[in-house]
């Protein structure tokens, strides 16, 4: 069994009522990568935040190579590098510079290591040039620099990837996907750019609005997701009803352009297509497609988004309901 | 603690506000010497004990200025390009983040303040003498209990810029509240508040305390040499003290419950 370097039990962040981290339980293998996965505002970052000690959490606990407590986990944290939001950069020093003031904050007492980092990311002709002088791609290769300055076993990576060309995407994902090979680095690691995390992550974390909504491996997201039919009609609204009323269709997604996914029932496509035609709906596209990453981040958060719509129109309902009941009362 | 301490020292050596605070603190001590001034010539006079008593005060005012950029800088810049959140991250403690900055502020801003008012009395009693009528054991006290409203204002801006977390806005109001609290000065002096005035407000106490009374003209043993009368008396020794102490304490530990309780965003 590999063994855990990190994990989370019940963990949640609240600022005045509203819930930026709700109940967050998860755990961290040893060299594996783990994506974290979700919409802006989802919590992603307070997650990442709590686990560099920035925030400090209303509830729950930390658990980082075994160690727990605000001692254990700064010593514990030592062991890490983390970029959450923006690198860590003194805009009007060189880079050479930058990461020599780290490495004196780090106390590491070999001051070639500064050559290897800036070797490693291609930053050794930078110069005497200022950090705020450089391209948005070099400022997060020099952020990668200061985050692998210490070695570290365990790295936490909020948007890494942000403002990179295809170039400087291929070359940071080659260098992550480097040291979790050869060095065994276990890297959690946050991204918009879905089609990168996949080629990249061994292990996902869906999360939104503060909750986990789903934790995965790279091979049961595969065997999971499996694939699901695109249905595009003259009447995308009738055929959802169709589809709701007739097959009593759960695993089912209305996409923005009104056309609707289907993951389920998928061998009864001849009978639903059958239905829809006699329910005076004209199919224009049915198409059998895969489900990608980012087919399945669309799913996971739509559903949840509409779970939560659902339960906030259960409460209002019921709010009005007992409004009502009180306005009875009063009379 | 002290790879932060080394790490501040690192970038600070490296940013220009430390040169420039510091050159520009230098011309203004050289415009104020020489508009007091009429004769260029009156130059090669002014011993250090002349310099002491004519001009200390006002220099102590100035480098008050210098003190309220560094302390600023110190307290503030790294909470504003989010050093901090990585000296968190890199696994400090807060504890250890909070007293590295503030013996940073003390070393840092107290050295520039020693620098900018010890420096041209070295170098006046270096050209032209000490001065015939000084008393060391009496400067040396002056400019040790001036410390003490050192320690209070230095206090005072790195709170600021705690609190404020940047350095521009922790500088923008430390300097807001000093022009205040001179002009309150100028209002309360009028006042008969008695000897209050003194340890009301951290400048107005650091700069008495370089005050000479009675200064005049007096020929001695053939040479004229400026006599002042002896003004420190115990009851200003003893309040500069605890004033500056409380008070200065007192900002310490409102930096230290918003540096420790706060997160850092």
């Amino acid at each position: 069994m590999s063994e855990i370097v990190m994990e989370i039990q019940k963990l949640t962040k609240q600022y005045g009522r509203q819930k930026a981290i709700d109940d967050v339980t998860f755990s961290v293998k040893k060299g594996s990568i783990v994506g974290l996965i979700g919409p802006n505002g989802a919590g992603k970052t307070t997650i990442m935040k709590c686990l560099g000690g920035l925030v400090i959490p209303t509830s729950g606990s930390i658990n980082i190579f075994g160690e727990t407590g605000e001692k254990g986990l700064n010593h514990a944290r030592k062991r890490m590098s983390f970029i959450i939001e923006t690198p860590y950069i003194k805009g009007e020093m060189s880079a050479r510079e930058n990461l020599e003031k780290q490495r004196l904050q780090k106390g590491i007492p070999n001051k070639e290591r500064v050559d290897e980092v800036l070797e490693l990311v291609h930053l050794t002709d930078a110069g005497k040039k200022a950090a705020k002088k450089f391209s948005l791609g070099m400022r997060q290769r020099l952020g990668i620099a200061n985050a692998l300055l210490g070695k570290p076993e365990l790295m936490v990576l909020d948007e890494p990837i942000n403002g990179l060309d295809p170039e400087g995407i291929v070359e940071i994902r080659e260098l992550l996907r480097r040291l979790n090979q050869e060095e065994n680095v276990t890297i959690v690691i946050s991204s918009h750019i879905l089609s990168e995390l996949s080629l990249l992550c061994s292990d996902y974390i869906f999360i939104n609005h503060g909750q986990i909504k789903d934790l995965l491996t790279a091979e049961r997201l595969m065997s999971e997701s499996g694939e699901y039919y695109h249905i595009h009609t003259d009447n995308d609204e009738v055929a959802a009803s169709i589809l709701v009323k007739r097959f009593a269709m759960e695993k089912m997604v209305v996409l923005e352009d009104g056309s609707i996914r289907i993951y389920e029932g998928l061998e009864r496509i001849r009978e639903i297509s059958k239905a829809l035609y006699e329910g005076g709906v004209i199919p224009m596209e049915l198409a059998r497609n895969e489900v990608n990453l980012e087919d399945y981040y669309m799913r996971k958060v739509q559903l949840s988004d509409e779970e939560k719509a659902d339960k906030e129109s259960e409460n209002t309902d019921s709010k009005k309901g007992q409004d009502k009941k009180a306005k009875v009362k009063k009379r | 603690m002290f790879n932060l301490m080394k790490s501040v020292r690192y970038s600070l050596v490296r940013s220009k506000v430390y040169i420039i605070t510091l050159l520009s603190v230098i011309g203004m001590a050289f415009l104020l010497v020489h508009g007091n001034i009429s004769d260029p010539a009156d130059l090669k006079k002014i011993t250090g004990e002349a310099y002491f008593s004519g001009f200390m005060g006002d220099m102590y005012i100035m480098s008050i200025i210098a003190m309220l950029i560094l302390s600023s800088v110190i307290c503030g810049a790294d909470a504003g390009d989010k050093t901090l959140n990585y000296e968190l991250m890199d696994g400090h403690s807060r504890n250890s983040i909070f007293v590295s900055r503030i013996l940073c502020n003390l070393w840092w801003s107290g050295g520039m303040v020693t620098l900018l008012m010890c420096f041209p009395f070295v170098l006046f009693s270096c050209v032209n003498g000490v001065g015939k009528s000084a008393v060391l054991r009496d400067m040396v006290l002056r400019y040790v209990l001036s410390l003490f409203p050192t320690f209070r204002l230095i206090m005072f801006f790195g709170m600021l810029a705690i609190v404020l977390r940047g350095a521009a806005r922790g500088g923008a109001l430390s300097y807001a509240c000093l022009m205040v609290t001179i002009i309150l000065e100028v209002f309360l002096s009028f006042q008969e508040l008695g000897d209050g005035i003194n340890y009301l407000f951290g400048f107005q106490n650091g700069a008495f305390l370089f005050k000479y009374n009675n200064a005049r003209s007096m020929v001695v043993e053939g040479e004229q040499m400026m006599v002042t009368d002896y003004s420190l008396y115990p009851n200003l020794v003893g309040m500069t003290c605890l004033v500056s102490l409380l008070l200065g304490a007192l900002y310490l530990c409102i930096s230290y419950i918003v540096f420790i309780r706060s997160d850092r965003d």
